[in-house]
């Protein structure tokens, strides 16, 4: 769903457009292939498998170099140990927790293939240090998830398909993409035509990145038909001068195409008859069923044989099985096609040992040898070798030996035609000896020297073992408008407002309101009420309110008081408390806040204060002439026979001492008087009067007489003047 | 645009009928034809829809591998001018086992019977041989689960894939694209594991089929019973224990192989005696299919396979036996499965025949049948039979045996092989016919040759008895007219009596010499000279070895590797029709084994898939009410039922279009995931930018049209807000929200972890530190409630970090 287009245009890429490319195996050698592509935190192991020429541990790939707890899933090519075969590994004893999967042949031959594997190494290793046990298998086994062919699955937003890989049965080219790059791994691959494998596919979709293998480099195959008949005359020479033919291969894989060629041949020469031709192995039968099973994963000419004949062509009529050397009675010339295929330990070596001396027999290496084991130093005609049995012993070589081989891997010619027809721009060379992956990697350079510099520039690399490689990739972000916001088509200067929903590297824009439809995310609101212990009324709230807000709405509320600030905030009024209410988002939470923070200095507010000015009455209730009485006991106890009431003993008195009268006004509290000091005193008595009587405010003479009833309280403050 | 019309499968006028035939049509452009059933009888008439719309069919995908899905479609190619050029595609066991099907249903119907016929009703038109139907079947392109497919021209719109869908093997559902349609088409399928086979698609990968716009669903319902196996084995007992024979009728690729894997798995693990037998024509072949495909089958038969090596449908006890007589052969109690589940063709209609009369055996009908063949008319026999004694448990009581009253006259087109004088009548008109053929070849191979000599044709078109042209047409090797040239031609021709030569030319034995080529550029050379010793090798060996290995691999009798018996070739037949006065005298059950959904499961599974719209097809209108009405319960909306021949519009209303997110934009973005970590949301305010795109081919500028089914990367890119005013306009477009759902349970969680206490009180209310409460509101809101503190505050960020806040 992206274009790439190189780093360089841009400015700074940042960290997540790179990917990275380890081979913790398989870089610049062939054997224990493993490699990790890492993208946008999702990592994807490619392969696991072991060194045939190294033991024990230093035959597993740089495990330790690389955090495999955070490894999402793990891709098997096919079942060659060099693959495969520490897979049981990598599941019971690192911190791996992710999911493997494999095609359906794989799975089936690679349980019988690594049981084998994990007996034979058990006997031959002279350290005690197998890699894991049976038990191990077994235990690994079910997690294994097996896939077909060309099905896409998807896992953690990590896309992948397998095609069609020939080389063996099940062997699988996966088209991984992860958030719009693509990458095309090889494994091990073929595109010769077989009897019985389809050549390797290529994918309908043009990948960023393709890895490929590289055993032969820039060597050439001979044609296949020449290769046969090379084949079928040397083994028809060594037979006729009376020796035996040894063609060590691996148990399953290449064996199988040759017992098909060594059948036709047998069939169409039926002076050859006499002749026998063994298969030793101890998994033959088992092999056997498995090709039976998984015809439809083999090319259309062997599945029409199957489906015309109505017989399996791997039913063979000239070829017996041996299970074990024990049964072999070595009486005169045969064909014997034995595993292992590197000549490292089993039956087919045990045979050389018997047979190496012999120049009238042969031995022909059908398969690829990896350095370090006794096929490829065979190859060099030693005069002598060493003997499985250790402890020095030599044996003379005199047979004859040969390679011609089939080992189902692409040549030069063949590699660059399925890199041209594949057309990926950046390609990692693995799966190759240092010189051939060098040579290789100079013969494609040269072959697109002229797209350097250019768009279509490709490029090569060759990374060791543990040695990061990161790729720029700028992914050009696309996303999908649907819903209600692309009800119109789109016009150039439109505002697009909404939402961006992200899954698995897929983006969508959306109303908010058509969230749950397209994308089943629910939105939901907060909604918060705060209550507030608060005595005041509502109109004094509403007053502050509406200093602060503007008009307010009223709520209606039930049999409260409520209102509505700013359309987003509701306060309802109850006798002893307030209770905000508002859904919660920022705008909200701010007047929210604020109006918090009115409500909570409402009571102490100096305009609280002016509003609510209402007549204060004390707890006590008096009324005037209580009041005045009081005052005049005061008065008398001052003043004694000195005081004298007005007309209206309610208006005042008057109080006279040594010929000076002082007018004292009950209304308003006022005393009159010429005679300052007199004056003084009198006021200063009445103060006391007042205070002591009623300490709070008296209030005004209106209010006096309205509100005889109320017993509120205003708020302290200061006095009312 | 998308309609949706059933033209079989649906309830309608006609008789009802399990075949099943649906057409999508998509923008009134793109036709596709999902399933091309027919019924047990053969009825032209049910076909007659099919023929009008030939035409206009693009493509055609096929669902499961049964006579009532793709019954009709051999029939079709041959029948139907232009059927066979349509693409079809289907998963690799729908096709092999419906080639299987197809040929043993086909090898006694109607249009099928070879030359020789005893009745008078030959078809006009040339028989469908097996060698016919292979052909055809192998026309259609296999297909994986979940395979993306490209499809090409007027197609291209299209996407489809297919997924599995339980009942038989290789069971379907298809998924379309097409533009904005996303349609899902699942008729007949299982939610449940069975033996051989794995749960359909819609319940294992449920987010790779959610919210299509349209659900087309059967409604064909299972009876959900339990203890099906009991059931099975228990009504099997009661027959063999009174010294009667089971007989069981069963589709011939499909349902047979679950019956006969647990059959076979029941007699191995009880070490039953009685012989067991599966009886179909291409039985072998099946089973043979069988095995082959065994990754399609359940994780329980793949593991037996994994972990043992042993190939599980190798059978122990179970016999595969292809005819009739075979059967007879068997004598005593005996338990039988024979193919063809309708009674109508197949094997089972001659075994029925023979085993019916007795009262000790039981017939046990597993499968549903179309009402009017003879398995229908049993059927509604048995449950009128059986309707006083009906209890509300579904059968799980027991399944209802009982006898039903009838007499009928039966017609049995039995396939007899050729004895006698017809027999070698027949070899020689085809060892005449394979003479014609391989004298043409001969001819053509000699024509080709002569091309290379072109001289010798004007030698000898000097002489009167010219023949041939200077291109060497195809000439009649008469003799007389090549004269003495004929010992030349390579056609069993030794011999020439020169004393009738016309010419002196003709006395002596013809020599032609070879006139070598000449080209602008030299000699030209036959490359076929030039081989090399190696190559030529190979050729040689390869045309010995057809020579050799003509008479079916006779040779090498060593059964070294496996101790597999195979049965023979195609035996030359002819159809013979025979009437059979039957009286079925033995007692008759039904348990129900069609690997089907119930319709319990389908009211819980069918909503979670969330459809717009749902089109429920039934044969009978009242399954597909019944199953309405439970859906309706279950709070679906939009469902349709439409009848037969009725078009239902289903189409999808809304549009999409796909913009570019420029890099400044998608910088700023700020992400958050949400809760369940699959979706990451942010806020977008961006303005389109609309740009002509430099490898479109649209000419024209401007807005695309609504409703295009391919909305191009037409350069439609959103770049950042960059004026105020741009603001403002995008301010009033949105409200601030969160995204996401808070479960008061993690809440809970969340809020212990950091040092608040909360417990849950009352109803859905949970109460944190005493004074602030949460609890979840109808419309999936929250509501917090408290005093003035901290407290307050801080938890209401707890929750808020529930949520994405799009502000």
């Amino acid at each position: 769903m992206s274009a790439k287009r190189l780093a360089a245009d841009f400015e700074p890429v940042d960290q997540s457009d790179y990917l990275e490319f380890v081979a913790l195996g398989g870089g610049n050698e062939v054997g224990r292939s493993c490699h990790i592509i890492n993208y946008r935190g999702k990592t994807v192991m490619l392969d696991a498998g072991v060194h045939p020429a190294l033991n024990g541990l230093s035959a597993l790939p740089f495990y330790d170099d690389y955090d495999l707890s955070t490894v999402d899933i793990l891709l098997i090519s096919h079942f060659h140990l060099d693959h495969a075969a520490s897979l049981p590994y990598v599941m019971t004893h690192t911190d791996f927790k992710g999911r493997v999967f494999m095609t359906h042949p794989t799975k089936a031959i690679y349980r019988w293939l690594l049981s084998d594997y994990v007996r034979v190494s058990a006997i031959s290793s002279n350290d005690a240090s197998t890699l894991y046990t049976d038990a191990d298998l077994n235990a690994s086994f079910e997690r294994i998830e097996a896939i077909d062919y060309h099905s896409t699955t998807e896992v953690e937003g990590i896309k992948f398909t397998a095609y069609h890989a020939g080389h063996v049965l099940g062997a699988a080219m996966y088209f991984i993409e992860i958030g719009g790059i693509k990458i095309l791994f090889t494994g091990d691959y073929s595109r010769e035509e077989d009897r019985h494998l389809n050549i390797a596919e290529i994918p309908t979709e043009r990948p960023d990145i393709l890895i490929t293998e590289s055993t032969y480099g820039t060597s050439t195959h001979q044609p296949r038909v020449e290769k046969e008949t090379r084949l079928l005359n040397l083994i028809t020479k060594t037979i006729v001068n009376g020796g035996r033919c040894l063609l060590p291969v691996f148990s399953l894989g290449n064996a199988q195409e040759l017992l098909l060629i060594l059948d036709e041949y047998w069939q169409n020469h039926p002076d050859l008859d006499g002749i026998p031709v063994f298969y030793a192995s101890s998994l033959a039968r088992k092999c056997l069923a498995v090709y039976q099973t998984y015809i439809n994963m083999m090319n259309d000419s062997i599945r029409k044989k199957f489906r015309d004949d109505r017989s399996n062509p791997f039913q063979f009529k000239h070829i017996r099985s041996l299970k074990n050397l024990e049964r072999f009675d070595d009486l005169g010339p045969c064909v014997m096609v034995a595993s292992p295929g590197m000549l490292q330990n089993g039956v087919s070596r045990e045979l050389l040992e018997r047979w190496a001396p012999e120049a009238k027999n042969a031995v022909i290496l059908t398969g690829y040898s990896v350095d370090g084991t006794l096929a490829k130093q065979i190859l060099n005609e030693p005069s002598e070798f060493s003997s499985i049995a250790g402890g020095g012993i030599k044996v003379p070589r005199r047979l004859y030996v040969e390679e011609i081989s089939f080992a189902a891997h692409v040549d030069y010619k063949q590699n660059s035609e399925f890199i041209d027809l594949v057309n990926a721009s950046n390609i990692i060379l693995v799966h190759g000896e240092q010189t051939n992956m060098g040579r290789l990697k100079s013969a494609l350079l040269s072959k697109y020297k002229d797209l350097r510099q250019t768009e279509n520039e490709v490029k090569v690399f060759n990374p060791r073992n543990s040695e990061e490689l990161r790729l720029p990739f700028r992914g050009v972000k696309v996303a999908k408008v649907m819903g209600s916001l692309a009800a119109k088509p789109p016009m150039d200067g439109q505002i697009i407002s909404g939402i961006l929903v992200q899954k698995n590297f897929e983006m969508s824009v959306m109303a908010a309101d058509d969230l749950k439809e397209f994308s089943g995310l629910t939105t939901s609101s907060v909604i918060q009420r705060q209550s507030i212990a608060v005595e005041v009324s509502a109109e004094l709230i509403k007053f502050h309110l509406e200093q602060m807000f503007g008009t307010l709405k009223d709520a209606i509320v039930g049999s409260g008081i409520g209102y509505t600030i700013m359309d987003s905030v509701n306060v309802f009024w109850k006798p002893k408390s307030i209770v905000i209410e508002w859904e919660g988002n920022m705008l909200n939470d701010a007047i929210a806040d604020s109006v918090l923070a009115i409500l909570l200095s409402v009571e102490s507010s100096p305009m609280s204060v002016k509003i609510s000015s209402k007549p204060s009455h004390c707890k006590a209730n008096f009324n005037r002439p209580e009041k005045i009485e009081r005052v005049l006991v005061f008065l008398d106890s001052q003043f004694g026979s000195a005081v004298e009431p007005m007309e209206n003993p309610d208006d005042g008195v008057y109080i006279s001492i040594d010929g000076h009268i002082a007018t004292v006004n009950f209304r308003n509290m006022d005393v009159i008087c010429s005679y300052e000091p007199l004056r003084s005193r009198v006021t200063h008595v009445l103060d006391h009067a007042v205070d002591t009587i009623l300490p709070f405010d008296f209030g005004t003479e209106e209010s006096d007489n309205s509100d005889e009833s109320s017993s509120s309280i205003t708020v302290t403050g200061e006095k009312n003047s | 645009m998308f309609t949706f019309t059933p033209l079989l499968g649906a309830a309608s006028s006609m008789p009802t009928t399990l075949a099943s035939q649906s057409l999508l049509t998509f923008d009134q452009n793109v036709r596709v034809l999902i399933d091309v059933g027919w019924n047990d009888k053969f009825d032209l008439n049910l076909l007659s829809e099919l023929e009008r719309i030939t035409p206009t069919i693009d493509l055609i995908l096929l669902t499961h591998a049964t006579i009532s899905h793709l019954g009709a479609y051999v029939y079709a190619c041959k029948r139907f001018p232009g059927f066979d050029a349509i693409p079809v595609y289907a998963t690799l066991p729908v096709i092999n086992m419906g080639r299987m099907a197809t040929i043993d249903a086909y090898s006694t119907a109607w249009f099928t019977a070879p030359a020789i016929l005893a009745s008078s009703a030959s078809p006009q038109e040339e028989p469908i041989q097996p060698s016919d139907i292979d052909t055809i079947f192998d026309k259609i392109h296999a297909l994986k689960y979940s395979q993306q497919l490209t499809l090409t021209a007027k197609l291209s719109s299209l996407r489809l894939t297919a997924h599995n869908a339980g009942h038989t093997l290789g069971g379907t559902l298809w998924r379309l694209h097409y533009g904005q349609e996303d349609i899902i088409y699942a008729v007949d399928w299982n939610h449940a594991v069975e033996r051989h086979l794995n749960s359909s698609a819609l319940l294992t990968a449920p987010e790779q089929l959610s919210r299509p716009t349209a659900l087309i669903c059967g409604a064909r319902a299972g009876s959900g019973i339990r203890r099906r196996e009991d059931l099975l084995l228990s009504a099997i007992l009661r027959g063999v224990e009174r010294g009667g024979s089971v007989f069981m009728p069963t589709s011939t690729s499909s349902r047979a192989l679950e019956l006969c894997h647990l059959l076979d798995s029941i007699w191995v693990e009880r070490k039953y005696t009685i012989p067991l037998m599966f009886v179909s024509r291409a039985g072998t072949r099946t089973i043979a299919y069988a095995r082959s495909m065994l990754e399609w089958m359940s994780p329980a038969i793949v593991r037996e396979w994994e972990e043992k090596g042993t190939s599980p449908f190798v059978f122990k006890s179970l016999k595969i036996v292809t005819s009739e007589d075979e059967v007879r052969d068997v004598r005593g109690p005996k338990v039988v499965l024979a193919s063809g589940q309708g009674l109508e063709w197949g094997v089972s209609r001659e075994v029925f025949a023979r085993l019916s009369d007795d009262p000790n055996n039981i017939a046990i009908f597993t499968q549903d049948a179309d009402c009017e063949s003879f398995a229908g008319e049993i059927l509604m026999l048995w449950k009128a039979a059986t309707e006083g004694t009906m209890t509300d448990d579904g059968g799980a009581s027991g399944p209802k045996f009982s006898r039903i009253d009838l007499q009928q006259q039966l017609e049995i087109r039995k396939c007899v092989p050729l004895q006698g004088e017809e027999l070698e009548a027949y070899l020689a008109e085809e060892k005449a016919r394979k003479n014609l053929a391989d004298r043409q070849t001969a001819m053509d191979l000699k024509n080709r040759n002569i091309l290379d000599q072109p001289d010798s044709e004007s030698e000898i078109s000097e002489s009167e008895d010219e023949h041939e042209d200077e291109d060497g047409e195809d000439v009649e090797a008469d003799k007389s007219e090549l004269g003495i040239f004929s010992l030349m031609q390579d056609n069993d021709v030794y011999d020439f009596d020169v004393r009738g030569a016309k010419s002196l030319k003709h006395k002596m034995f013809p020599y032609v010499p070879r006139r070598i080529r000449r080209d602008p550029y030299g000699d030209v050379i036959r490359v076929e000279d030039y081989v090399r010793a190696e190559e030529r090798d190979e050729g040689v060996t390869s045309d010995s070895t057809e020579n050799v290995q003509g008479a079916n691999g006779t040779i090498g009798k060593k059964r070294k590797w496996t101790d597999e018996d195979e049965k023979s070739t195609v035996i030359p037949s002819k159809t013979m029709l025979e009437y059979v006065n039957i009286e079925i005298r033995c007692e008759i059950t039904f348990i129900e084994y069609e690997g089907l959904a119930d319709a319990r499961s389908m009211q819980m599974i069918v909503p979670q898939i969330q459809a717009r719209k749902l089109i429920l097809i039934s044969d009978t209108i009242d399954r597909a009410d019944t199953l309405a009405e439970l859906l309706r319960d279950a709070g679906m909306q939009d469902i349709y039922i439409p009848l037969s021949g009725k078009s239902v519009n289903a189409s999808m209303d809304a549009n999409a279009y796909v913009v570019t997110l420029s890099d400044d934009l998608a910088h700023r973005l700020n992400w958050q995931d949400t809760v369940s970590g699959e979706y990451k949301v942010a806020q977008l305010k961006g303005k389109l930018i609309m740009k002509d795109s430099s490898i479109s081919d649209a000419s024209s500028p401007g807005p695309q049209q609504i409703g295009s089914p391919q909305p191009h990367l037409k350069e439609v890119t959103l770049g950042r807000l960059a004026t105020r005013r741009d603001l403002a306009i995008a301010s009033t477009q949105t409200k601030p929200l969160f995204v996401g759902d808070i479960r008061l349970a993690e809440l809970r969680r969340r809020l212990m972890a950091e040092g608040h206490h909360a417990e849950f009180r009352g109803e859905g209310v949970l109460l944190c530190d005493g004074h602030v409460s949460v609890r979840k509101l109808e419309n999936s809101n929250v509501l917090i409630e408290g005093g003035v503190g901290i407290k307050f505050y801080e938890i209401r960020k707890i929750v808020d970090s529930f949520l994405a806040r799009i502000v």
